[in-house]
């Protein structure tokens, strides 16, 4: 097995006490599970695929290249997801238009308000047209890091009888770690698959994922669930249909 | 308020060249500010984290799972002040304790924990001796890693009017992070003293607090916090416990 991504920015400490620890038990797979895809738009990912340090000077939340191989990575999973009738959940920012909500996002990053005074070739808050959503998706608007907070994310979860969330996109440390945290908060089983996450600090990218591992979830290969959504009979997750004739007799 | 990327911080060693050059340009680390009517909270200040005293972490560990080691106690000394200096000035100092309903339901990914069989709550989430909460300090209880998550503390802030908190405790990468975030989220100011958090890793202790002063809170010495608390007037909470 290769060794994890985290293992190179570890102390000889920190291994010593881990290992003495032994690993976290596995959380495993749900039955009914939900893919999230947190904030994979123009704003994290640059308007095109270049290196990091040059994409961040026109786009100061700006992830670099490592968010446009996430994107290719995460789309043969929404694929099968969709295919197996698993909910696809994108989250997304919103904002009025004069950034009055903005709140606290404004007091940590004096580049805060590129978002609202540069004028740019595309919209930062569009989903990655590559992965955009499809017609049977759900996008939750949030304003806040985690998708839970103050969003209809909990709400949906329960409408789809979900038990599990994988969650991918970016940025690791920022909204992938909020979003699954709360997760759990909400006792909800969760799956990351790593090569799907991105972050612009490579640290940060490691060390949360081995914090998301050892306390919250299992970091796993996006193919170890591409494999595992395959065993799963088609169309068995169809979420409720909008036509009420087709919801079950309670809920008429 | 201007920030000053260049000092030398305690997560530089933790960062690739390329973290450093990202960091140097993408606006982050601002310093937010203070706020004006700050509340303390003491997160998870329990035996389970930094045991009856200083030890080697390693030697430990496999009986306290969650040990901190002797790091914690130097926490622990810096939590002492801060709490001694709310107190002084009659700002809040709000703890949180890990709950076990009386039932141990204590639903977890894993499984239900201790599932029918009655828990008391157990010695490991006693707060430490010489952390003991004062009559006038609030103790919140909290199933979850954030203070914020299924508990009293959001309206317990809005009824003391407080604009910001101190979050200092354990762990860093835990109920820390978890707490900081929540609070940020909820458009409080938020300070985080870094000599007074800790975490069984040491880098996650550092890469926590390098992401958590990039985005949510200023991350700063316990001593300069102290240094603005003794500038703050001492009658700001008229709805505090025993103001």
């Amino acid at each position: 097995m290769p060794e994890p991504i985290w293992n190179s920015f570890l102390t000889e400490q920190d291994r010593a006490v881990f290992e003495k620890k032994g690993m976290a038990p596995r959380v495993g797979f749900g039955t009914r599970p939900a893919l999230l895809v947190i904030d994979v738009n123009y704003s994290f990912c640059g308007d095109k695929p270049e290196p990091l340090l040059e994409s961040i000077k026109r786009w100061n939340y700006s992830c670099g290249e490592d968010s446009w191989n996430a994107v290719g990575a995460m789309k043969p999973l929404i694929e099968k997801a969709r295919a197996k009738g698993v909910p696809v959940i994108y989250t997304a920012g919103t904002r009025r238009p004069d950034n009055w909500d903005s709140g606290s996002w404004g007091w940590k990053n004096t580049r805060a308000h590129e978002g609202v005074t540069l004028s740019r070739n595309v919209d930062g808050s569009q989903i990655i047209p590559d992965i955009a959503p499809g017609p049977n998706d759900v996008v939750v608007h949030k304003q806040k890091p985690s998708g839970f907070s103050n969003s209809i994310m909990a709400s949906c979860l329960a409408a789809f009888h979900v038990d599990s969330v994988i969650v991918v996109g970016g940025s690791t440390s920022g909204c992938v770690r909020a979003t699954a945290v709360d997760a759990f908060n909400y006792n909800y089983k969760v799956i990351i698959p790593e090569e799907c996450c991105f972050d612009r600090s490579e640290a940060s990218h490691a060390i949360c994922l081995f914090d998301l591992d050892r306390r919250y979830a299992d970091v796993v290969k996006t193919s170890e669930i591409i494999d595992h959504l395959d065993t799963f009979p088609d169309g068995v997750f169809q979420p409720p249909a909008s036509d009420p004739k087709k919801l079950d007799g309670a809920r008429r | 308020m201007t920030s000053d990327v260049s000092a030398p911080r305690l997560w530089d060693a933790f960062l690739t060249d390329r973290d450093r050059q990202v960091f140097a340009v993408s606006g982050f680390g601002a310093r937010s500010g203070f706020g004006e009517r700050p509340a303390l909270l003491i997160i998870d200040a329990v035996h389970e984290n930094f045991g009856d005293g200083p030890a080697p972490i390693l030697a430990r560990v496999g009986e306290l799972q969650d040990y901190c080691g002797a790091d914690g106690w130097t926490c622990v000394d810096v939590i002492e002040r801060l709490a001694a200096a709310f107190r002084a000035k009659s700002l809040p100092v709000v703890y949180t304790v890990p709950r076990a309903d009386a039932d141990a339901w204590r639903p977890a990914p894993q499984g239900y924990r201790g599932e029918g069989e009655p828990l008391p709550m157990r010695p490991e989430q006693d707060v430490v001796s010489r952390l003991k909460p004062h009559k006038t300090d609030i103790i919140v209880p909290k199933l979850k890693p954030s203070a914020f998550f299924g508990t009293n503390l959001p309206a317990y802030l809005t009824f003391l009017g407080a604009d910001s908190v101190v979050v200092v405790g354990a762990q860093t990468s835990d109920a820390v992070r978890s707490t900081v975030n929540d609070a940020f989220s909820q458009n409080y100011r938020v300070i985080v003293a870094e000599d007074a958090c800790c975490d069984q890793s040491q880098a996650s202790h550092a890469v926590n607090l390098c992401d958590i002063h990039a985005k949510y809170a200023d991350v700063m010495m316990g001593q300069e916090v102290l240094d603005w608390v003794a500038s703050l007037p001492e009658d700001l909470f008229p709805h505090r416990p025993g103001a």
